[in-house]
């Protein structure tokens, strides 16, 4: 043995990873090698020295700075949930980066755009973006506050008058155009009817609109890279909300004419983007005495109405419906299995639900 | 910390964008990636600033951790990552000393749990100083795979997965890493005993 060799096996002695015959091996070299002994003390005395090192307490408030940092951040995580077709009648209008922006929201005060405003304000949004892997990466970052908030009439103004008519060109590539299609679900007082009409946003790309467009949404073409390096951020494609501006680098927009909103602020060629908010899950325990056969009749519940559905924890069904469908995907949850708990507010319907098994 | 479908169903909330699950999700890591950045900068308010950034990036990029390594190490990687990068941002910049402030580098706190009495205090506080000065003198590389092994106490495979570097590279990676840290060690001793003999001397020529 060299005793280059040595010093590996001496650090892999002190961590105790040598095997029985490459401790002799070691043992051999030392004895004849005064220079690797005393290498061997020294090491060993310095590693255990630092053993010795104890961890320093987290300075006080650090977890709620912490978490205040995050919600000023307003970045949300994007992840594309569904990957079966549920939203694939709107792939043409994928072209459009955007989609569509859901701004003004009624008293509740539950609003897109101010994230920060207050814990539960924090926008969850999810997209559904089907036909290019790599636009899994995306994330949505909103730069812009508290804009977001109209009153009521203007809510409803909204829900009433606002509907931009994006004319997506059916040729216009769904895949390279970079665009996810976004589900709305709202949870919070966000009008239903809004909803509604994005959901059902067919390909020519009908979208109702809000009027308080001060948060135009853009697109812009960064792409923000894999974080599990931490270091090197690639770009990726976020969604930026600047706040009453016209987005000028929004080329890959739909050619869109957005009508006119009440509040008007968009400019001309502002397509609003098609954005969506994701709501917090209903979780709902069940116990099921038969977990496959109401695993089969979820599922197929869910295929029918085109909802989406992921296994992949153990234990849990991870299911995403039309809203409009979460009372009858509650029935043949009812049917199948004994509801053990179920967190959701009495009348409410969700649309993305956690079902545990007990 | 929760159990593993736990910390699944943590994840992918916070993949939602849901901060407060996040928040659930890393607050029983706050204490290592602290600690680790703190090794890192010798220097509690970086430690904080640090430690901080790296878990707003993991927040940003939780979405996509995809569950192929574990949670822990992922967040270990990118508090690793981020303060390599910010070390090597400052160096060149600025010359950074090491504080030997005790509020700043925390060893008022250790010592008074672990020192028997006054005279060992004193010695196992320069021993440690003696070897934190030492990783600070370290490449960025060294001193991270120090740290994890030696200071936090990681596994090789930990280790591996955290640096992204197979189990072979950290045993020759730490037994280089360790042979520097050492040969720093005793240098700086060898210094410090030709100091002191010189001021004997110095000292005996006065008398």
């Amino acid at each position: 043995m060299t005793c280059l060799e040595a010093l590996e096996y001496i650090s892999r002695d002190i961590d105790g990873d040598l095997n029985e015959f490459e401790k002799e091996e070691l043992q051999k070299h030392i004895e004849s090698c005064p220079s690797c002994k005393k290498e061997y003390e020294e090491m060993k005395s310095i590693v255990d020295s630092m053993k010795n090192e104890e961890m320093l307490d987290l300075p006080s408030g650090f977890h709620d700075e912490l978490m205040d940092k995050i919600n000023e951040s307003k970045v949300v995580p994007l992840k594309s949930v569904n990957k079966k077709p549920y939203y694939k009648k709107y792939t043409a209008i994928a072209a459009a980066i955007a989609v569509f922006a859901v701004v003004g929201i009624t008293s509740g005060g539950f609003n897109l755009v101010g994230v920060g405003s207050s814990a539960s304000g924090t926008a969850s949004i999810e997209r559904d973006i089907e036909t290019n892997d790599s636009l899994a990466d995306n994330s949505i970052e909103i730069t812009e506050g508290e804009k977001a908030e109209a009153t009521e009439e203007e809510s409803k103004a909204v829900t009433g008058t606002a509907k931009a008519a994006i004319d997506v060109p059916e040729t216009s590539s769904a895949t390279d155009a970079a665009a996810g299609n976004s589900v709305v679900s709202n949870d919070a007082p966000v009008s239903s009817e809004v909803t509604a009409k994005n959901t059902e946003t067919d390909v020519t790309g009908k979208a109702a609109t809000t009027s308080d467009v001060q948060s135009g949404a853009v697109v812009t073409g960064s792409e923000e890279q894999s974080g599990s390096t931490g270091s090197s951020q690639k770009t990726g494609d976020s969604v930026k909300m600047p706040q009453s501006e016209a987005p000028s680098d929004n080329s890959a927009l739909v050619d869109g004419r957005s009508a006119d909103t009440a509040e008007g602020n968009t400019g001309n060629n502002v397509a609003m983007p098609f954005m969506v908010m994701a709501e917090m899950p209903v979780t709902i325990t069940v116990s099921a005495t038969d977990k496959g056969a109401f695993t089969e009749a979820v599922k197929e519940y869910v295929s029918s109405v085109e909802g989406n559905i992921d296994e992949s924890v153990e234990n849990v069904l991870s299911v995403t419906v039309p809203k409009d469908n979460y009372e009858e995907l509650k029935n043949i949850i009812k049917e199948n299995s004994e509801i053990v708990s179920d967190e959701g507010e009495d009348g409410k319907a969700y649309s993305s639900v956690i079902i545990k098994f007990q | 910390m929760a159990d593993s479908n736990e910390i699944t169903l943590l994840i992918k909330e916070a993949q939602k964008g849901n901060t407060e699950s996040f928040g659930k999700l890393v607050m029983s890591y706050e204490k290592f990636i602290y600690n680790t950045a703190f090794r890192m900068f010798s220097n509690q308010e970086d430690a904080k600033d640090i430690a901080q950034e790296a878990l707003i990036k993991a927040y940003k990029n939780i979405d996509k951790f995809d569950f192929n390594s574990s949670f822990s190490t992922w967040l270990y990687r990118i508090t690793v990552n981020t303060c390599i990068d910010e070390l090597r941002r400052r160096k060149g910049k600025e010359t950074y000393s090491t504080d030997s402030d005790d509020e700043e580098t925390g060893l008022s706190i250790q010592i008074a749990d672990t020192a028997g009495s006054a005279e060992e205090a004193i010695m196992e506080k320069e021993t440690v100083l003696e070897v934190r000065n030492a990783i600070n003198m370290l490449a960025e590389e060294h001193k991270a795979v120090i740290i994890l092994r030696d200071i936090q106490d990681l596994s090789y495979e930990e280790v591996a997965e955290t640096l992204d570097i197979n189990i072979g590279t950290v045993k020759s990676r730490l037994a280089r890493a360790r042979k520097k840290l050492k040969d720093i060690i005793v240098a700086q001793r060898e210094q410090n005993e030709n100091i002191y003999r010189q001021n004997i001397r110095k000292g005996g020529e006065r008398l």
